[in-house]
């Protein structure tokens, strides 16, 4: 018969004392809404194992403003981000990044926790919370806690510096002033229920119309999300308008010229690019229109 | 009509919708027995290889029963596309093969006491495969490098002609031509592949399928396993979708082998992967189109060449390219036209049935060419289709169409396209759609019509037999093969009956197929042929109970035929009491000695057209290539529609499919036959956020042969919103898209 132990732990403490046993065993799978792992096991033909389930813990559920970083829990939903009141205001992007994953089903059971630690090179959630600056919190076995930049967390396809030891319990974006905008946007093979062939998270820094500090990532044209950093260096002391959209999206194309240049999907992404760029710099616009 | 209907063209519910909603419906794949076992396939991961499987570690896990290989089974070949005993064609299949002949090809069934031994035991089977060349594609085939089977991949060919076309071509102004491409489809029914099987304490081997026609499972597992056909009972179960994928029976010969040689009741169920790269496939296609016209826009002469891709087992390789191109004579009356169809073997998944049999793909590139012909002489694409469109032609006995069918019948194709264009304001969108276009977005319109049939009347033995019998509580059991694939099947045959008897469907009850307990049925439930020949029969049937019925309560009560009614249940005269129908049962027995029923076998009386016109606004995105339906009509000649609700379903559904295969969907086979789309995160129908309202319109105006006028719906309604997508797709980008699924990156390449 199948032999599936779950674990459920509801204190940090007691996730402590798990992950001393994950430290010893390659069978345990730390899980929040299974989204992942369902295909994992079902993918790999896998029969045996044991789960740790940290959607019991409610300290990993909630997203709480702190004097400067927004904390999310590793296991707060998508939904719950989408909604989020604190997320539209300091993490638009990350929030329409959420609201853009999978279906309303998955949703409501994938987290962000999830996303970022299985480190899908498509996840729309780490290019969104690049952009917005993010860092992860990581606790291990012996209940110590470390914090590191997302960027550096995420190495690749599949791949973070997740310790076997170690669980991604938090996610910290830093706070953002009435100055900051942020937008996310995606293409998949159809509008809904998509995985991204190309997604587009920005951070913008506005001193009236004019674009002080800018953050640019471009998902799922490569093993991670890429820094587009020439783009982010024209957008700056430019005036957010038709003008600099327009020659957004030809370094949009040139980008992806660059990042992709032999692979085939190469010819739909450079024009694919010009409609990401398209629909984060109109919501930008009306974003702005609204304040 | 003479007399106003009551439950015909009617919005019934239907009676099994509770139970599905609320989960309570017992599916194959929820049927249990004591003792059973659990089976799965093990499929081919090579599209061409000789496959040697050691068994001996699976045999030892805990709870693996038996791993059965090609060492073990009948070496009887069979054809799966056989749906009885004399549809001639090549017997080329076994139950389980030694050569793989595509990826999914089946090579070894593992049973056990629980899902999870045959898991093990498939994991711990040792699988060497000594890969051979494969033949991927019709273009591959065609070089004839490497045969598949035989002595040449061609393995059917087929030329339909009328008039002479050399001469045709002669009388034209201009010639379009066109070249364009089909792909492959997977049906992508809920349900996936599921069957059960157990032996009663007869020795009756009985197969519970969520099939099409229980008489061809019946056959093939005769054929196949070697065992007289009075022996297997097949029992249709609840179904999750077939859309044709559960025409050809896959899994039935194997579990019925199963449960004989164990002796014990074998369920065997399929993943999606399974259901997509080991069943069948909508044929694949290369087209060239020729249509020559006049400077007035008269077709004059037309030549359609189909190479289709039968796969790697001979299955229904005749059966499409014969029924894709006698579509081509239905719609526009056209003197001189010549089809080839010609099919080829492949080392890819077989072709079978799949929601409009030929003519999603006979449609697909010449509606693109009819609008390319439109353009050439700038006129209307509706118009140019309503110049050409036949004409309803009356019936008469052994009319033919132009290439030697039966009869087209009340055909309305012209009806289809003028009151679409009215309805969905064709017009004045043409002259200002254009104002709509951004930079990034443009904006189009787009047109198509179709053909499809009503059975085999004409082709193939296309009859049923059916008893009606009125119970002592007044409830009426209607005999019948028929196969509910979740089209409302049952509920169409109780409200043709109803009609006729006058009483409420709901005391109307028609079991679905069995073998063993439903008069033989010549067909099945495929082709169309179900509301138009089956709901024939149940009318006729009907109507003959009915002159018994009065008849008899003539006889009882002394009175005369013309003072009798019928009316909701009850029967009586002006001047005798009335008595409910079960009472007039009891009373036959009684008295007469009689059961109040009627037998009948019925042959269908002719094989009418059905049409379609189609109607599109799309907005695509230049950059991203993404299609957006903003606005679909379907306008289809119905003849008269049975259950409205059931109608719009089908035609709401029909869409989905047809757009889907327009823009999304395709089972796609890298160079070595490797299956690249195995699930529903890769192969892609289109979903409901991203699927439009489609309004529905139905012209009724008779089938003069057909129950209360009615003609088939279902199928014609997956042809025609393809290609009209694809024209409204073609029609702002200034393209010529004619390689289905007009994928983002297609479109986009096209634009750059």
């Amino acid at each position: 018969m199948k032999s599936n132990t779950f674990y459920a732990p509801k204190t940090i403490q007691e996730l402590v004392e798990l992950l001393k046993m994950k430290k010893e065993r390659n069978d345990l799978y730390l899980v929040a809404g299974a989204t992942d792992l369902a295909i994992h096991i079902k993918k790999q033909g896998i029969l045996h194992f044991a789960t740790i389930d940290l959607t019991h813990m409610d300290e990993l559920k909630e997203i709480e403003k702190k004097d400067d970083v927004i904390e999310i829990g590793a296991a707060v939903t998508m939904t719950k981000l989408e909604k989020s009141i604190i997320i539209q205001v300091h993490g638009y992007a990350l929030a329409g990044a959420a609201g853009r994953v999978g279906s309303t089903q998955i949703r409501n059971r994938a987290t962000i926790g999830g996303n970022i630690a299985n480190a899908a090179h498509c996840a729309d959630t780490i290019t969104a919370c690049f952009a917005l600056g993010a860092t992860a919190v990581l606790l291990d076995s012996e209940g110590v806690f470390r914090e590191l930049p997302l960027e550096e967390f995420v190495l690749g396809l599949g791949e973070t510096q997740i310790k076997p030891d170690e669980a991604l319990v938090n996610i910290r974006i830093p706070k953002g002033s009435t100055s900051i905008y942020s937008s996310f946007s995606k293409v998949g093979s159809r509008k809904n229920v998509t995985i991204s062939k190309l997604n587009h998270a920005v951070r913008l820094v506005f001193k009236d119309n004019y674009v002080t500090e800018a953050a640019m990532y471009f998902g799922s044209i490569g093993p991670k999300p890429i820094k587009a950093l020439n783009i982010e260096k024209h957008c700056i002391d430019r005036e957010w308008n038709e003008a600099l959209l327009l020659q957004l999206l030809d370094l949009g194309s040139k980008l992806i010229d660059e990042a992709i240049p032999t692979r085939t999907s190469r010819h739909y992404k450079r024009i694919a690019i010009k409609g990401v760029i398209s629909d984060v710099f109109n919501d930008i616009l009306s974003q702005r229109e609204v304040i | 009509m003479d007399k106003e209907l009551k439950y015909i063209g009617k919005r019934i519910d239907r009676p099994d919708a509770k139970d599905k909603v609320l989960g309570k419906t017992k599916y194959t794949g929820d049927m249990s027995r004591h003792g059973m076992l659990y089976g799965k396939l093990v499929i081919s991961k090579k599209a061409h290889a000789k496959v040697r499987i050691d068994t001996t570690k699976a045999m030892a896990i805990e709870g693996v029963k038996a791993v059965f290989t090609y060492e073990d089974v009948p070496k009887k070949p069979y054809n799966s596309n056989q749906w009885y005993s004399g549809s001639v064609a090549e017997e080329d299949e076994l139950i389980l093969h030694e050569t793989a002949k595509h990826v999914g090809d089946r090579i070894a069934l593992v049973l056990g006491e629980t899902m999870e031994a045959v898991e093990k035991g498939r994991q711990a089977l040792i699988i060497e495969y000594d890969e051979l060349p494969a033949v991927i594609g019709i273009e591959a085939a065609k070089k004839q490098s490497t045969i598949v089977a035989g002595e040449t991949n061609l393995c059917f060919k087929k030329e339909l002609t009328c008039g002479d076309v050399k001469s045709g071509f002669e009388k034209a102004d201009f010639i379009i031509e066109d070249t364009g491409s089909t792909q492959k489809i997977h049906h992508a029914a809920i349900e996936n592949h599921v069957c059960m099987a157990e032996v009663d304490t007869f020795g009756n081997l009985i197969i519970w399928s969520p099939c099409q026609v229980v008489f061809q499972v019946q056959h093939v597992t005769a054929q196949a396993l070697d065992i007289s056909y009075d022996k297997i009972r097949v029992v249709k179960s609840y179904i999750g979708g077939s859309f044709g994928g559960k025409g050809m029976p896959i899994l039935e010969p194997i579990c019925g082998f199963a449960a004989l040689k164990t002796g014990r009741p074998v369920k065997i169920i399929m993943d999606r992967k399974d259901s997509i790269a080991a069943t069948r496939t909508r044929n694949a296609s290369i087209q060239r189109i020729k249509t020559g016209i006049t400077k007035e826009g008269k077709i004059v002469a037309r030549e359609i060449e189909i190479d289709f891709d039968g796969g790697a087992y001979l299955t229904n390789s005749s059966a499409i390219a014969v029924a894709a191109g006698k579509k081509a004579f239905r719609t526009y009356d056209i003197e001189s036209q010549k089809y080839v169809g010609s099919t080829y073997y492949t080392h890819t998944t077989p072709g079978g049935a799949c929601r409009g049999y030929g003519s999603p793909q006979v449609h697909a590139i010449s509606e693109i060419n009819i609008n390319n012909a439109a353009k050439k002489i700038g006129m209307d694409p509706v118009d140019f289709r309503i110049v050409n469109a036949v004409d309803p032609r009356e019936y008469n006995e052994g009319a033919v169409d132009q290439i030697g069918m039966p009869a087209i019948g009340n055909a309305r194709i012209k009806d289809c396209l003028i009151a679409g264009k009215e309805e969905f304001g064709w017009k004045e969108r043409m002259e200002s759609i254009k104002d709509k276009n951004t930079h990034r977005f443009a904006y189009g319109l787009g047109v198509a019509a179709s053909a499809h049939g009503n059975g085999y009347h004409g082709s193939f033995p296309d009859y049923t037999n059916v008893t009606i019998q009125i119970m002592p509580d007044s409830r009426v059991l209607v005999k019948i093969g028929i196969h509910d694939l979740g089209c409302g099947t049952v509920l169409t045959m109780q409200q043709i009956a109803a009609e006729v008897l006058d009483i409420s469907p709901d005391f109307i009850n028609v079991p679905q197929a069995d073998t063993h307990l439903s008069p033989y049925d010549s067909a099945g439930t495929q082709a169309s042929r179900v509301t138009f020949v089956c709901g024939g029969a149940v009318k006729e049937a009907a109507e003959l109970l009915k002159e018994r019925m009065i008849k008899s309560y003539c006889d009882a009560f002394g009175c005369t035929q013309d003072q009798v009614w019928l009316k909701d249940g009850m029967i009586g005269s002006q001047s005798t009491e009335a008595m409910n129908y079960g009472s007039l049962a009891t009373l036959c027995e009684d008295k007469y000695e009689t059961t109040l029923k009627a037998d009948l076998e019925y042959k269908s009386k002719a094989n009418p057209s059905v049409y379609s016109a189609v109607f599109i606004e799309v907005k695509v995105d230049r950059y991203l290539g993404m299609v957006e339906i903003q606005d679909i009509l379907v306008v289809q000649d119905a003849g008269q529609v049975i259950n409205r609700t059931l109608a719009e379903g089908q035609v709401q559904g029909g869409a989905q499919m047809s757009l889907g295969m327009a823009i999304c969907e395709e089972i796609i086979y890298d160079k070595k036959g490797n299956l690249k789309t195995d699930n529903f995160s890769k192969y892609h129908v289109i979903n409901t956020p991203s699927m439009p309202l489609v309004k529905t319109l139905f012209i009724e105006k008779g089938e003069p042969l057909g129950p209360f006028g009615a003609k088939s719906i279902g199928e014609l309604a997956a042809v025609a919103p393809a290609p009209a997508l694809m024209n409204a797709i073609n029609n702002p980008l200034g393209t010529n898209l004619t390689d289905y699924p007009a994928t983002p990156e297609r479109i986009i390449e096209a634009l750059n």
